[in-house]
């Protein structure tokens, strides 16, 4: 079962009807929906896209080189990442600066093994209206939107490991 | 040589070659989505390909495109009708093999495997399939399949092992052979097919990483292969299967319960108990973790530390006595269908951060547990059920989300529609075409003019220089003119002679110059005569881009939306029916799963009663004898 | 097929755990088992499980769907990208050897339309006969000019930079244009190339 594309297809004809000057509502992410897909390089060099990881559950984690938190989280999503990985569970990192340079800086640091995206352009990031930084959010093996979590205190790892372990026995 | 040359000058423009035709580009299309798994989309996108008439010359191909994406999308009527409408008189010879291969997909999902067969026989791969390998991984599984059912397990392995390590083909294969070796007590077999399932070379990411159905099945094999090693009595390999499974997702529970069980079949008691103490200390409610309640005291029996196990029994029988009265309750509440529309809710609800939608999981999480209740839905056919359930919910929000869609294609419309309008208006305004027609006039008149000049010689009269003149030649010759009269009207004589004589000298010269420059001043005239012409062809092309995209618009598009929205509104009644049926069915399975689950605990207590007592005999008959010594 | 094999692995996982309290230990139990059945307060007889046949009206309702979304995409097509301004861009491979491609980016007059980064999911998918429907948009008929570029990576591991040109006139007919990687015959370096038709 393999949902159609006609939403994100037409969502992107929408769009191009909106330069003929139709008022259309800015679209931020809601629980409950389809993820918005999109197709980002990793730093590994290859493109990865997020409708092809459906049937898995997938912890997308936005962050950025000069966030603290964001680099204090990342070894621990790195070992959810392990322990969850054979059950059909991906963990994919989005750096908002768009730069492969400070990233991979990070990267080498801390010894992620996790695919990181780069958000050229910001665009990802616009189309999941991001509120803080780090953020996380995680779907469903259907692409839905199942949780959304701004920032990141030491602790909230624990809340990651309940939704993810539910959403895996789905 | 001219794209070597293209290459190395990247703006190099090439004469447009000639390309695929449209039908290519569109067939192409719809595989494209195909290859991706995107039946649905490649399903649309013939539908749309049938409806603007680019199917192409080769229907057949067409339609066995076209039916092979329905069967992908579970859509089997369709899928039959194609394939029965194609027809067979004139197929080459690929295409009979194509059709066959779609017939035995059918009967393979029927489960008849005689027919299957029989369409399989049809199939030899001599030639090329889809032009890159010799073997189908799918017919192979197919054939494969049919041997398992005929009872042919060696012939069975022989077709499987033609398909690659991470097609999950193969995976549904080695599961389907095992669990066929299994009923035919070949435990031997059964290991072996586990295994290798279990030992797949599977990668979990890159290009060839294995699919989610293909991981899943790896771990039941695991899983299953634990316990045919323990039924070969092979304990000590059961183990470290066991071992091998990872400690999260679907099948760690029962996986863990396995472990368990084999500690207390080795009189490992301690392990057991570590074991069976994690277990119960989960915070829902499964079979595992039920069972874990009960092999935790008679695992500590065993390491004789029996006032514990007599309290741990007891704790027992109470959770399994409020257990079973919540059962009790729940079953009743089962009965009022809007309790199990609100627990399908919950399920599809995400996490959300308000109060009321927290409130309700919560309470429900209390009644419930975890997910407890997807142990209930279990079995196959309900997880198909569940399955459509979702996929429902799915068409139903993509119906709620479409009045806006087509809210902003009216506004679309509405705008092309009010632009039309306006060069409509601008078109029958006599104004503008009238201009036009003034405007050809006015062009012929002048290359009539200009055509008479090229043909004549010069001559000196005021028509011919007229043409020819500068505004500043002209107004010269005006005044000259009106001088002459002058001259003429109030000087006489000598004067006269005098002046007029002066006169045509002065128009002399500006003859001269005009003859002089005429070649020049002609091409001129002819250059703004064609740039005329262009004025009109432009203003030509645009009266008819207006009038055809009048037309092109007036085709039907206006009246569509209405109609559109009461194919929507039927769909909607429909798709909530269809919910509702599925709704009944899983909540009758929900009610067979609460009663199974009663049964099970209820044989659990009993059995702890019967442990409460004997360990409660056992401590008496202790104390007796410290008493009498 | 994957019905019949997993509801009896499932039925055999859900037993063994069941079984064995009741089985391995002490014998007691075994006797418990058939009392079980007459002591404990019966539970109702179990409903026939009897899985209704749903799958008629779920095709019904999809059938539906599809001729109301088929619809919807013509008249959006023709509200959006009228013929005599429409004009589509295609992508198709034809090679020999699997070529990495990474990213295709169209201008069209001058302007960037599409900038597209592939899977391996969707090279493979061209590599086997697919092509993309990689564009649609409007232009003003008359002379128009498509530029396009890709990277990738061929099977040695080198990367290639391709561009391709054509310029083309738009008439009232909806355009294509479509993008052609192949290889050129005893060079084994894959070729763009651009070719249109109306």
């Amino acid at each position: 079962m393999k949902k159609t594309k006609w939403l994100s297809t037409a969502g992107a004809l929408i769009a191009l009807g909106a330069s003929l000057a139709l008022p259309l509502g800015a679209h931020a992410v809601d629980l409950k929906e389809d993820a918005p897909d999109f197709t980002l390089k990793s730093l590994e060099g290859s493109n990865l896209r997020l409708e092809e990881y459906r049937g898995q559950v997938v912890l997308i984690n936005f962050w950025a080189s000069w966030c603290g938190p964001c680099r204090q989280e990342m070894p621990l999503l790195d070992r959810l990442h392990h322990r969850y990985e054979d059950t059909g569970f991906a963990v994919l990192g989005v750096n908002v600066e768009g730069e492969v340079e400070p990233a991979q800086e990070i990267v080498d640091k801390t010894n992620v093994t996790f695919p990181i995206l780069i958000d050229d352009g910001q665009k990802v990031s616009d189309m999941y209206n991001l509120q803080a930084m780090p953020t996380t959010v995680v779907v469903d093996r259907d692409g839905v939107v199942r949780y959304i979590h701004p920032g990141y205190k030491p602790g909230d790892e624990a809340k990651y490991v309940e939704v993810v372990k539910k959403l895996i026995r789905e | 040589m001219k794209n070597f040359i293209c290459e190395l000058i990247l703006s190099c423009v090439v004469a447009a070659p000639v390309g695929k035709p449209v039908d290519e580009l569109t067939y192409g299309s719809m595989l494209y989505s195909y290859y991706q798994q995107e039946y649905q989309q490649a399903l649309l996108e013939t539908m749309v390909a049938e409806a603007q008439d680019r199917r192409g010359e080769d229907t057949v191909r067409f339609d066995l495109a076209k039916g092979s994406f329905a069967f992908s999308d579970r859509m089997y009527e369709t899928a039959r009708t194609t394939f029965e409408s194609v027809d067979q008189t004139e197929l080459t010879e690929l295409d009979q093999m194509r059709l066959a291969f779609h017939l035995a997909r059918e009967y393979h999902r029927r489960g008849e495997y005689a027919g299957m067969e029989v369409q399989l026989d049809r199939i030899s791969l001599k030639s090329n399939w889809l032009g890159r390998s010799r073997v189908h991984p799918e017919v192979e599984f197919m054939r494969s399949e049919a041997a398992v059912a005929a009872g042919n397990y060696a012939e069975a392995e022989s077709y499987l092992a033609a398909l690659d390590d991470d097609d999950p083909l193969l995976a549904y294969g080695l599961y389907n052979l095992g669990v066929a070796y299994r009923e035919a007590e070949d435990l031997e077999g059964s290991r072996r097919a586990f295994e290798r399932l279990a030992n797949l070379k599977i990668r979990t990411k890159g290009k060839k990483a294995a699919s989610a159905e293909t991981l899943d099945l790896v771990q039941r094999a695991k899983l299953a292969l634990s316990f045919v090693a323990r039924e070969q009595q092979d304990t000590t390999d059961a183990t470290k299967v066991l071992g091998g499974l990872p400690g999260e997702g679907r099948y760690r529970d029962v996986a863990l319960a396995s472990y368990g069980g084999l500690a207390m079949e080795q009189g490992d008691y301690e392990l057991a108990a570590r074991i069976w103490l994690t277990l119960q200390n989960q915070d829902y409610w499964t079979s595992s973790t039920a069972q874990a309640r009960l092999a935790f005291p008679m695992s500590l029996e065993q390491l004789a530390s029996r006032e514990m196990a007599l309290a741990q029994y007891r704790k027992a029988e109470q959770s399994f006595e409020a257990r079973l009265a919540l059962l009790t309750d729940l079953r009743t509440q089962a009965e009022d269908p809007n309790w199990v529309k609100n627990l399908l809710l919950v399920f599809s609800a995400p996490e959300r951060d308000d109060e009321r939608m927290a409130d309700l999981v919560a309470r429900w999480r209390e009644q419930l547990g975890h997910t407890d209740w997807l142990e209930w839905l279990a079995t196959e056919d309900t997880h198909q059920v569940l399955m459509e359930w979702r996929e429902l919910l799915a068409v139903r929000d993509w119906l709620t989300a479409l009045p806006q869609k087509l809210g902003a294609f009216e506004q679309v419309a509405g705008e092309r529609r009010r632009r039309s309008a306006e060069a409509r208006a601008l078109l029958e305004d006599e104004a503008l075409l009238a201009n036009r027609e003034v405007l050809e006039q006015e062009i012929t008149k002048r290359k009539l003019a200009l055509d008479a000049l090229s043909k004549s010689g010069a001559v000196r009269s005021m028509d011919w220089m007229g043409k020819l003149a500068t505004p500043e030649e002209r107004a010269l010759l005006d005044e000259l003119e009106g001088m002459r009269a002058l001259v003429s009207a109030h000087m006489d004589g000598s004067d006269r002679k005098k002046w007029l004589g002066r006169i045509d000298r002065l128009e002399g010269t500006i003859f001269w110059q005009i003859a002089d420059d005429r070649a020049d001043r002609t091409r001129k005239l002819e250059k703004t005569h064609m740039e005329n012409l262009a004025l009109l062809a432009d203003v030509d092309a645009r009266i008819t881009r207006v009038a055809n995209a009048e037309s092109e618009f007036a085709a039907g598009v206006e009246t569509d939306f209405l109609i559109f929205a009461d194919r929507a509104d039927m769909l909607t009644a429909d798709v909530a029916n269809a919910l509702d049926a599925r709704q009944v069915a899983l909540a009758g399975e929900l009610r067979r799963g609460m009663a199974r689950e009663m049964k099970e605990v209820q044989q659990y207590l009993l059995v702890t009663r019967i442990g409460i007592a004997r360990a409660t005999d056992e401590l008496a008959m202790g104390s007796e004898t410290v008493e009498g010594e | 097929m994957r019905r019949t094999a997993t509801r009896h692995i499932l039925t055999l996982i859900l037993a063994m755990p069941l079984a064995w309290p009741l089985v391995v230990y002490g014998g007691a139990p075994e006797g418990a088992g058939t009392a079980s059945g007459g002591a404990a307060p019966a539970p109702e007889a179990e409903e026939a499980a009897a899985p209704v046949a749903l799958d008629s009206d779920l095709e019904r309702i999809k059938k539906d769907l599809l001729k109301l979304k088929r619809d919807l995409v013509i008249l959006e097509e023709d509200l959006l990208f009228p013929a005599s301004s429409q004009v589509a861009v295609f992508l198709s491979m034809d090679l020999g050897e699997l070529f990495q491609l990474d990213a295709v980016s169209v201008k069209l007059n001058g302007k960037e339309v599409v900038h597209h980064l592939y899977t391996d999911r969707q090279v493979d998918a061209l590599y086997r006969g697919g092509v993309q429907k990689l564009f649609i948009g409007n232009v003003k008929q008359g002379q128009n000019r498509l530029t396009a570029f890709f990277t990738g990576r061929g099977p040695s591991g080198r990367d290639y930079r391709r561009a391709t040109t054509v310029e083309f006139e738009k008439s009232f007919e909806p355009a294509f244009v479509e993008l052609a990687i192949s290889d050129s015959g005893a060079k084994y370096q894959p070729e763009f190339s651009a070719a249109v038709s109306n």
